[in-house]
């Protein structure tokens, strides 16, 4: 008799935590679906945004804003540019002297 | 056997046993035959297969700026069974979604288990859907591809339907790279149809679309599209195109035409405004088809380019037919017949020539075939063989009639001048690479076909700096960049075969500059109004634009450049002083 309530038991025990599980892993994947959403929708937002940006920083949207507000731009002409010197550090020359000036090894 | 047992129990006994043989037979039946049919109907019970939905390609500028994305959208659908009160949801509805309240409610009527209700909305418009809180009415996000420069280079882009599918320009051609491959999630679905997260049991990846990369550049279009348009409104032209190339390697760096259209919305435009008349028209070139019959007399050698020819004042009859000139001229040599666009001294020079030869020009010129652009729907214009031309078809031929060419074929002719005498192959599709940027499919130049000589195209950027400097195309001058180039003005044909007398093409195909040419421009315009000379319209256009572009390269013009450098040498003396 107490093998069979033993028995019961354990098949009981195991099938419970069968469950349990079950349950568990339908959470978590519940969790990673939300996850999943959210990411999702930031990532539409953000390809929504991007396309906004796209779309103000257009030659063509910029002209018309600029030709409703009647300022109508042109390319710069030579003289409107003012070409700035960038002061660059002097580059480490090597200054390569030859060790042999005659015979064979000389720098020829 | 079964001693003791009664008859009655027997019979049961006997009924038992066929019963389960019966079903036996079923069972063989069932497992044998209709296994797989029934094992599929469960499976479609409690399987679902969600879609998932490849990425667009992006199609990109030759600096790598997008010209056309793919973002993802809200769509509203119904569960019509699960609607109850029709009538007050689609008056909701019909506020919201701005839709009429008697379609809504016949969509939700319908016996149907789902039923679109609008497509691709804005997020402001979901999120007041959403609000509604609506039992049965739920969302589904499906890709939509935008254009974020609009009308820009609508024609070469094109657009794609509901569904992504590519209807127009590159996005049809391309369709096939820029569609990606769809893919599928396999999971199990509860007895109220909802997916069961957890158990997903296998996901096919979708492999998105490839990027495509173009020859065009944004800035240089919406330069080219801006002095078009304006153009195009000036001279009141039923259309207009322009073609911004590289003559030594066939890259389109811009093309557009006018009317034109919003890809993010194609179906709120007329079809007419939808045609890329740069490559999809054909016309008579008139007059700027008169440097394919100088350059075949140049390299021939059949005239000089100081020989002289009478222009009999403008009027002269020839079997029949009496050709005219805009301008009365007499003398004049072959050089300013080109300038001053001379019909009559044309026709006589290319007398010289003969109908084989200068048909032998046109073929290697390109005419009457296609470029091979990537655009779709190129058409090969028109050009007959001399076996049946008529008499006069040589001298009109010769001044552009009876011959018809596509705006990109013009520009491809100019070009060979000013590349120094080879036909190139226009390209407009740099390359295709996926998205981690590996080029998949390169579209190399091809190598360029030499049709005439050095120095016959030296001689022709000479004639054709002079028809800008001090002939039909003055106004195109733009100061210390020496641009060159033809004009034309054709009559149209009409419909019961003569030559109009109010209906033209103007065109202007030039170069610049003409010493060290960089870019060729073509600018065509059909039926402008007043006006209608090419060296009057178009012009003006391709002088805006040549400004522009050569401030855009950093080219500075010749005569400020002498001017900087004789500054810079009396700065460099008073220095040394």
């Amino acid at each position: 008799m107490k093998k069979i309530l033993g028995s019961i038991f354990i098949v009981t025990f195991i099938a419970l935590m069968y469950v349990n599980q079950q349950a568990l892993i339908y959470q978590m994947g519940l969790k990673v679906k939300q996850n999943n959403d959210v990411y999702t929708k930031l990532i539409d937002h953000n390809k929504i945004l991007v396309y906004n940006v796209l779309n103000l920083r257009s030659p063509v949207t910029l002209e018309k804003r600029l030709l409703a507000k009647e300022v109508e731009l042109s390319m710069p002409s030579q003289w409107q540019v003012v070409k700035k010197a960038i002061h660059t550090p002097k580059k480490f020359v090597f200054d390569y002297k030859p060790v042999a000036t005659k015979g064979f090894l000389a720098n020829r | 056997m079964y001693k003791g047992t009664t008859p009655r129990i027997r019979k049961v006994l006997y009924a038992l046993i066929a019963a389960f043989a019966l079903l036996a037979v079923r069972l063989i039946f069932v497992q044998m035959g209709a296994a797989k049919p029934l094992s599929n109907i469960a499976s479609n019970q409690y399987r679902l297969a969600v879609s998932l939905l490849p990425k667009r390609g992006i199609i990109y500028d030759r600096n790598r700026k997008e010209l056309a994305i793919t973002i993802n959208l809200t769509s509203v659908f119904a569960e019509p069974f699960k609607v109850k009160d029709k009538e007050f949801a689609s008056q909701k509805l019909a506020s919201v979604l701005g839709a009429s309240r008697q379609d809504i409610y016949k969509k939700l009527s319908q016996e149907k288990g789902f039923a679109w209700l609008a497509r691709k909305v804005s997020p402001d418009i979901a999120r007041a859907v959403n609000a509604l809180n609506i039992k049965g009415i739920d969302f589904i996000k499906e890709p939509q591809r935008v254009y974020p420069n609009g009308v820009m280079a609508s024609h070469v882009l094109g657009f794609t339907d509901t569904d992504n599918n590519g209807l127009e320009g590159l996005e049809l051609r391309f369709d096939k790279h820029l569609k990606g491959i769809q893919g599928y999630r396999y999971a199990i679905r509860d007895a109220k149809q909802r997916e069961v997260p957890s158990y997903e049991y296998k996901e096919i990846q979708p492999a998105d679309g490839d990027n495509v990369v173009l020859t065009i550049d944004n800035m240089i279009q919406s330069i080219a599209e801006k002095e078009l348009e304006k153009g195009y409104k000036k001279f009141h032209a039923k259309g207009a195109c322009i073609i911004v190339m590289d003559p030594f390697t066939g890259d389109i760096l811009a093309l557009a035409n006018r009317p034109s259209y919003d890809p993010n919305n194609a179906k709120g435009w007329p079809a007419d405004s939808r045609r890329n008349r740069a490559i999809c028209d054909y016309f008579e070139p008139g007059s700027s088809f008169k440097i394919i019959a100088a350059s075949s007399l140049l390299e021939e050698k059949a005239v000089r380019s100081d020989e002289k020819f009478y222009c009999e004042n403008g009027e002269y009859r020839w079997f029949g037919h009496t050709y005219h000139d805009h301008t009365p001229r007499g003398w004049l040599a072959f050089r300013d017949v080109i300038k001053y666009s001379s019909n009559i001294g044309t026709m006589k020079a290319a007398q010289k020539l003969g109908p084989d030869r200068l048909y032998k020009y046109i073929k290697k010129f390109g005419f009457g075939e296609k470029t091979g652009i990537e655009l779709p729907g190129e058409i090969n214009g028109v050009t007959t063989h001399p076996s049946t031309w008529s008499k006069l078809s040589l001298c009109s031929i010769s001044m552009g009639q009876e011959v018809t060419v596509t705006a990109l074929q013009l520009s491809r002719a100019m070009a060979v001048l000013a590349n120094g005498g080879n036909l190139v192959a226009p390209r407009i599709v740099e390359s295709i690479e996926d998205r981690t940027g590996h080029v998949i499919k390169k579209f190399e130049t091809k190598k360029p076909q030499r049709i005439i000589s050095e120095e016959t195209a030296k001689e022709m950027r000479d004639i054709l700096r002079g028809v800008v400097d001090s002939g039909t195309a003055e106004l195109a001058e733009v100061d210390g960049y020496f641009p060159a180039g033809k004009t034309g003005t054709a009559q149209k044909v009409e419909s019961n075969g003569t030559y109009s007398h109010s209906k033209f093409t103007a065109s202007f195909i030039g170069f610049v500059p003409y010493d060290n040419p960089r870019l060729v421009i073509a600018v065509i315009m059909d039926e402008p109004r007043p006006f209608y000379y090419g060296g009057v319209v178009c012009t003006p256009v391709f002088k805006k634009v040549t400004a522009e572009l050569m401030s855009y390269y950093k080219i500075w013009p010749k005569e400020a450049e002498k001017r900087i450098k004789i500054t810079e040498k009396s700065e460099i003396k008073k220095n040394h002083r």
